[in-house]
């Protein structure tokens, strides 16, 4: 006769499959693949309920009695049938698992929540946080410790301090205008010379700024090229390289631990995240460089015309190397026509400044390509 | 396991004589040059004697471009060979666009159970299924102890899969592995099988790494 209380499970019993029956005052399994010798009961007197399981959240009736009689299931209504047919320790059984719930949804929920933390907010947090805050956070002299360890020089060569070699000079003419900065003054610089004949000049974390051969032969004039260098050091007085840098590793951090929830790996994404020389800025980290390049010019009694004419002849392609030449360029540094606007109507200096270079005298001597 | 001339010979393809297997993924030359190649093991005992071959089957351009690039996103099926070169287990991998699966069926093609890939952050997580989609085995690798996989049932382990470190120049340059099974005396035939199939799973899903990498 079957009893209204009379509730069927799948369950397990040593890895061997069955029913487990709820009735009034006991649990009964019974083996898929046994005869009626082959069930085994368990009567509440015996009984004891344990919550567990690594995965998911598992109800396994013991024999108080016989410890090695354990049948498992993992379907919760088990616990409301036990009580329902009189077993008291049910709802006891029921708090601890809601309570594994809970903790197994948390250990998904908050990673999951920091990790769509870094994708969407990294960026946002990154840009609009105060210098002087990230200055607290991580200096200048710290960003350039760590990130020392990402930078390889591989073709270029690089100077620290003013001397006879070409990145020396180059150096030299980028004291010049970092002169004018306060801030500047006390950041460690480094100028770079990269031998790749495509015009370019990009500002990297750890003060590095690297000037291509190919932009010394672009350049018409020393303005021109003091008004470049003002520009990749304004990204660095702003700290435009090391921010899209910590945004970098975080979007890619959020990817990986995303990635891991599928059961993806995709821990190699972090290394990538450490690429430096491939960093590309905003257009407001751009006119914010722009902006801060004219007043360090000015300040060190420069000509901003120098810039705005060297801006507006590459990225109009009128180089005379090409367009090849040119597209180096205004990849990593797309022109606006309010930045174009903004370089041109920039003042002249009260007070011009002498270079001590021409720019013949900052260019190697014309090597067969 | 020593075996004299006298004693019978086991069937073609029985786990339950044996405590600990070998299963050692062989190495590819192309993999040394950044090719993917079809997965093969070899499953030894402790005394290196073959039991047993496991080979990714799939031939042809389709193949070929699906392993490089796709990964473990790609599906397959794994064929297990006795040392007789009897069909003994058939492993299947399905596409799944993340928490991968493998089911795995008997030389006759019935199911003997699946290894399903679970939800989770810092640690590795699979279960073991039986025919019947119940749960038998859990398995639950901490970040700490990425080598080691420990098979737990009703809260005790009952099986262990444990990577062999390689060698420094083996893991530099392919992504080939060895993997020590231990198993419970207590665990039945299909459950040892389904071990072993998870050996190769534990393999696929958390050692093979892509050409690209």
């Amino acid at each position: 006769m079957r009893i209204a209380h009379d509730r069927r499970f799948l369950a397990l019993c040593r890895r061997r499959s069955g029913r487990l029956i709820i009735r009034p005052g006991e649990a009964v399994f019974a083996f898929d693949e046994g005869g009626p010798a082959e069930r085994l009961t368990i009567p509440f007197s015996r009984l004891r309920l344990e919550v567990g399981g690594a995965n998911s959240v598992r109800f396994t009736l013991v024999d108080g009695s016989l410890p090695n009689v354990r049948v498992s299931t993992d379907e919760p209504e088990v616990i409301r049938s036990l009580a329902d047919a009189g077993f008291h320790a049910a709802a006891e059984a029921l708090r601890t698992a809601r309570g594994r719930r809970v903790r197994r949804a948390l250990r998904i929920a908050v990673p999951l929540a920091v990790a769509v933390g870094l994708l969407l907010g990294c960026p946002a947090f990154v840009t609009s946080m105060p210098t002087s805050w990230l200055d607290r956070l991580v200096s200048p002299e710290r960003e350039r410790r760590l990130t020392a360890s990402l930078w390889s020089p591989g073709d270029r060569t690089c100077a620290h301090a003013a001397d006879s070699t070409l990145e020396g000079r180059l150096w030299a003419l980028a004291k010049i205008v970092a002169d004018s900065s306060p801030r500047l003054t006390s950041l460690p610089l480094e100028l770079c010379f990269d031998p790749e004949y495509g015009a370019n000049a990009f500002a990297m974390p750890g003060g590095r700024i690297t000037v291509t051969r190919g932009l010394l032969r672009e350049a018409r004039s020393t303005e021109e090229l003091a008004g470049v260098l003002a520009h990749e050091l304004a990204h660095v007085e702003l700290r435009h390289p090391f921010r899209r840098f910590l945004e970098r590793v975080g979007v890619r951090a959020g990817i990986a631990l995303l990635a891991s929830f599928a059961g993806v790996d995709a821990t190699s994404w972090l290394g990538k995240g450490a690429d430096v020389v491939s960093l590309t800025y905003s257009r407001s980290d751009e006119r914010a460089a722009d902006s801060r390049a004219v007043e360090l010019l000015l300040d060190a009694g420069i000509s901003p015309r120098g810039l705005a004419a060297f801006f507006e002849r590459e990225t109009g392609g009128r180089s005379a190397g090409g367009v090849d030449r040119a597209l180096a360029f205004t990849r990593t540094h797309p022109l606006t026509a309010d930045r174009l606007a903004l370089l041109q109507s920039a003042p002249e200096p009260a007070k011009a400044m002498a270079l001590p270079f021409t720019v013949e005298q900052l260019r190697e001597p014309t090597a067969p390509r | 396991m020593e075996r004299t001339r006298e004693e019978p010979r086991v069937p073609s393809f029985a786990l339950a004589p044996f405590a600990r297997l070998k299963v050692s993924q062989r190495d590819e030359p192309a993999e040394w040059f950044g090719f993917e190649t079809r997965n093969s093991y070899d499953v030894t005992d402790e005394n290196g004697r073959p039991i047993a071959f496991a080979a990714e089957q799939g031939e042809g351009a389709a193949s070929f471009f699906a392993r490089q690039f796709l990964g473990h996103w790609r599906s397959f099926e794994i064929l297990v060979y006795t040392a007789e070169h009897d069909e003994a287990l058939v492993v299947r991998h399905p596409f799944r666009p993340f928490l991968q699966r493998l089911e795995v069926l008997d030389g006759a093609g019935g199911p003997l159970g699946t290894i399903q890939q679970r939800l989770s952050l810092l640690s590795k997580r699979f279960d073991v299924l039986n025919a019947k989609g119940q749960v038998i085995m859990e398995v639950a690798s901490p970040i700490w102890k990425r080598w080691t996989f420990p098979f737990m049932s009703d809260g005790r382990e009952v099986a262990r899969v444990k990577k062999k470190w390689s060698g420094f120049f083996s893991e530099m340059f392919t992504d080939r592995d060895d993997f020590l099974l231990e198993y419970g005396s207590e665990l039945r035939e299909d459950e040892r099988r389904l071990v072993l199939a998870a050996a190769l799973f534990v393999d696929l899903a958390y050692f093979e790494r892509k050409a690209s990498d």
